[in-house]
């Protein structure tokens, strides 16, 4: 999707007064997460299309 | 360090991989441009009849666009955990219209466009106002992935960018031109598998040589910003994001398209699915870029912050799948853009504006001509490089937020009034472009949202229509 991207980008951000650093558990858990969502998502649709191949389903 | 004027990818290389790739697009197109009944349900919508795993791959590979990989982990290497989460919300425009799509499924089994829809439950004026919007969009958007596939084939792989530009526009215009969307939903099942296969592939490579546990340390300790769930800029771009989404997802014909294209059991579960399955890719670009901070790579130019950290961590072999990736994505959405403007153009202008009795076949002729006027017009709009890319869609974005809720409000509230939402149309526009000239593009669609929401809502409530839902299946 084309999501404009703020002019601010072209620089580091400024450190904010606050901080509330993500978790090491967490980001690891994000990370893998979406590594592991993405190889389920790719598996699924090719399993689904598996199945509706099969039964003359796919158009 | 990666010498930012010299190509990632050797140039023979790169040649094959295009020939070789647009051959096989092409090739593709033409097989599935001869199955089918051949009438212009047919060549528009392949159909009507598509299952979900070709509906859920299609709505995948048309929201992959150039920028996904490209800006994404831009976002993620300069906002860090919020640029990768914000983007990754732009999944929502997907989740949220998946009721929607049920519902126009059932009311509209004969419609073709959005525009049907805009016509048939708000009248003529309404319509012109909301096909202004909408071409604007297109328009826009196509110049963009015009313009970024010419500047990144330069960048990955030394082509020139106008060669680079319209060998792109040029395979995706050929293969939609003969195979009509069965050709763009074929080749977007081909392209959404190889798109998440290699991400997944570079991640998976990427981590094994730099461990998650590794970046997380070098980033707390060197970056801390990146991993601040309260920075005040990524939370604005998480909003931004998934207000432009929904804005996007909401009025475009390429949504309602698949929609129209789907049967009818699969429509909402492909939406939820796609979504899902795309929101992992801003993640997973987002963390390769983070290990380019990590490691401290020089990064000359910071959207290229993708194909730089790949062809460093996996050499040439990383920068031959990068270029897969990016092609397939730029392809796959000019495909789908391509395919659903001519939809709409020859539905909506051509068969209920210049030529009410327009045949089948002239149709479907009609759709023919609008794909390659379009992918000619491309080809001139993005001939010369514009630095005003980023400009463009935002100014765009202060056009199709003003289309969000006529539209959403239209489907469920039989009191939304006609006038209210061509007024809401075009206040929430001018607003939205007055914030953009006047305040700052960034508040645009935010501003052309909200407005568009009073307006209409208040409009309807004060002089209510009693819309007969029975109209809208009609074509």
């Amino acid at each position: 999707m084309p999501i404009p991207l703020p002019p601010w980008f072209a620089s580091t951000p400024a450190q904010p007064p606050s901080q509330w650093l993500l978790p090491a558990p967490l980001f690891r858990l994000l990370l893998l997460g979406g590594l592991v969502g993405l190889v389920l998502a790719t598996l699924v649709i090719v399993a689904i299309w598996l199945v509706e191949w099969r039964r003359g389903q796919v158009w | 360090m990666t010498d930012a004027a010299a190509p990632l990818l050797n140039p023979g290389t790169a040649w094959f991989l295009l020939v070789a790739f647009s051959g096989l697009w092409i090739a593709l197109g033409l097989w599935w441009g001869r199955r089918g009944a051949g009438d212009a349900d047919d060549y528009l919508l392949a159909g009507r009849n598509i299952g979900l795993a070709l509906s859920t791959a299609t709505l995948m590979a048309s929201w992959v666009t150039g920028n996904t990989t490209l800006a994404a982990p831009e976002v993620g290497y300069t906002l860090g955990l919020w640029g990768m989460l914000g983007y990754s919300l732009a999944g929502l425009g997907l989740f949220l219209f998946a009721p929607l799509a049920v519902r126009i499924k059932r009311l509209m089994p004969r419609a073709r466009t959005s525009g049907d829809f805009v016509r048939l439950r708000y009248g003529r004026l309404c319509w012109g106002i909301f096909l202004v919007i909408t071409m604007a969009y297109t328009l826009g958007f196509l110049i963009t992935q015009g313009m970024g596939a010419g500047l990144v084939l330069q960048a990955l792989s030394g082509f020139d960018y106008r060669l680079g530009m319209v060998a792109v526009i040029a395979v995706s215009t050929t293969y939609t031109l003969v195979g009509g969307m069965r050709a763009v939903v074929g080749t977007d099942f081909i392209q959404s598998l190889l798109i998440m296969a290699l991400l997944a592939l570079v991640a998976v490579l990427g981590y094994s040589r730099f461990s998650v546990d590794a970046v997380y340390t070098a980033l707390a300790s060197d970056h801390p910003s990146r991993l601040n769930l309260l920075l005040p800029t990524g939370l604005l771009f998480a909003w931004n994001t998934g207000l432009f989404s929904m804005g996007e997802v909401f009025h475009n014909n390429i949504w309602w398209s698949r929609v129209f294209a789907s049967r009818s059991s699969v429509v909402f579960r492909s939406f939820v699915l796609g979504g899902l399955a795309w929101t992992a890719v801003p993640i997973v670009t987002g963390a390769i870029a983070l290990m380019a901070l990590a490691q401290q790579l020089e990064i000359p130019q910071v959207n290229m912050v993708f194909p730089i950290v790949t062809a460093q961590l996996l050499g040439s072999g990383g920068a031959a799948v990068v270029f897969v990736i990016i092609f397939a994505s730029l392809t796959s959405t000019l495909d789908s853009l391509l395919a659903a403007s001519a939809d709409l153009i020859a539905e909506d202008v051509v068969a209920h504006w210049l030529l009410p009795k327009a045949t089948d076949a002239q149709i479907r002729q009609a759709a023919r001509l609008v794909v390659v006027g379009l992918g000619l017009l491309t080809i001139a709009l993005s001939w010369q490089y514009l630095t005003s890319m980023y400009q463009l869609l935002l100014f765009t974005g202060a056009l199709v937020a003003s289309t969000i809720w006529p539209i959403a409000m239209g489907l469920y509230w039989p009191q939304a009034n006609r006038h209210g939402a061509s007024a809401a149309m075009v206040a929430g526009s001018i607003t939205g472009l007055l914030t953009y000239w006047l305040i700052a593009p960034y508040c645009a669609a935010l501003v052309s949202a909200a407005v568009s929401a009073v307006v209409m809502g208040l409009s309807s409530h004060m002089r209510p229509e009693r819309f007969d839902w029975r109209l809208l299946a009609e074509r």
